[in-house]
């Protein structure tokens, strides 16, 4: 089995010195004549290519069959789509990787068969949320794009504790859908009254949701 | 045809990517045919050569961001094209417009006739200027038989 890595810069070198580690054998394959001589001299035992990954007659060139991995890394969604089918539909590799640069490419990505994808936009921007968020919210499905699930912590101080929900300035794309309270769970209608260490599910559309921890933890 | 009537009820919604000698040209006359034509490229620039009779709508963007394809509406579109100047780009927008938004008639531009066949079986039309031109030159030599190749 080989590791075929078209494209990346950086990512694919540090992925190929990884792998070669490992023991496994890594095709690297990209445009740059330059950077290729580079990788060369880093990267010893890896078997490097000079082409357009992204195309069928470079890749046919290289011997790739079903079992290989295929792994496609440049920062053009429409080359690593391309070659990711090429991959799919010529060699039969039944699951290629490949990187998407807009994140919001993965569900298209999907529909076109390229089920495995990994977006480090997502993964850096779930990484500073987590930061943004205060220690009270918990997002209860970090992936989603189409909307933001959060458990909300009530603090004795919260400007929602008090209130019933009826009065709360919640954006209208928004619900509190159930209260946990001393571990029984409520599902709230207007007239319930938020108290102090309650613990709200919050639906809501991902755009709203800084204006909902703000209706109901204050400044955020 | 007044260049102020603006909205024509009849005629396709046509959304058109890259707007430059080929796009633009398709674009001033499927607008002239009274057709809604919207039309997306990343510069700015781009958008002079349509003519004074193009009557339809220009979107700045990049055709590879799926946002792009839903601010030009491509879930709308009866007939979305396809042609900027990069085969790849061509690809990946064809089929989102024909797998992920269900536009009935696709059609891109793609020079290399290599991936012709995988592509054409996602139901986009594919029209490769490339084979135009060797058919054409074959004819003019007056070589075209039943041999292809």
């Amino acid at each position: 089995m080989k590791v075929f890595l078209i494209g990346g810069r950086n990512i694919a070198y540090h992925l190929a010195r990884r792998l070669l580690n490992k023991g496994h054998q890594v095709v690297l394959v990209n445009k740059d004549e330059k950077l290729n001589e580079e990788l060369a001299k880093r990267l010893k035992k890896a078997i490097i290519i000079t082409g357009d990954g992204s195309k069928r007659h470079v890749l046919e060139q290289l011997e790739i069959t079903s079992k290989d991995l295929f792994v496609t890394l440049t920062p053009n969604d429409q080359d690593n789509l391309v070659a990711s089918l090429t991959a799919k539909r010529v060699f039969g590799i039944e699951n290629p990787l490949a990187l998407i640069n807009d994140p919001d490419n993965e569900a298209a990505f999907k529909k076109l068969g390229i089920d495995t994808t990994v977006s480090p936009t997502n993964i850096i921007a779930q990484a500073i949320e987590e930061r943004i968020f205060k220690e009270q919210i918990t997002n209860l499905i970090p992936s989603s794009e189409q909307i933001s699930v959060f458990r909300i912590e009530m603090e004795e101080e919260s400007p929602a504790v008090g209130k019933r929900i009826m009065e709360l300035a919640i954006p209208r794309e928004s619900v509190i859908g159930a209260i946990i309270r001393g571990g029984e769970t409520i599902i709230p209608r207007g007239d319930t009254i938020i108290k102090g260490g309650d613990q709200l599910i919050v639906l809501s559309k991902p755009t709203v949701q800084s204006s909902v921890f703000e209706a109901l933890l204050g400044e955020v | 045809m007044s260049i102020l009537n603006k909205k024509k009820s009849k005629g396709l919604y046509i959304v058109i990517f890259g707007c430059g000698r080929l796009g633009s040209g398709i674009a001033n006359w499927l607008s002239l045919k009274g057709n809604s034509v919207v039309v997306v490229d990343r510069r700015e620039e781009a958008f002079s050569s349509l003519s004074f009779e193009f009557t339809g709508f220009t979107i700045i963007g990049d055709a590879t961001e799926l946002d792009t394809l839903e601010t030009a509406k491509v879930e709308k579109a009866d007939v979305v094209l396809a042609l900027t100047p990069d085969d790849n780009t061509n690809i990946m927008t064809a089929l989102i417009a024909k797998e992920y938004f269900k536009v009935s008639r696709v059609i891109a531009r793609v020079y290399d006739p290599n991936n012709i066949d995988m592509f054409s079986e996602f139901g986009v039309e594919i029209i490769c200027p490339t084979l135009l031109a060797v058919k054409e030159i074959q004819n003019s030599l007056g070589f075209a038989g039943g041999d292809e190749a």
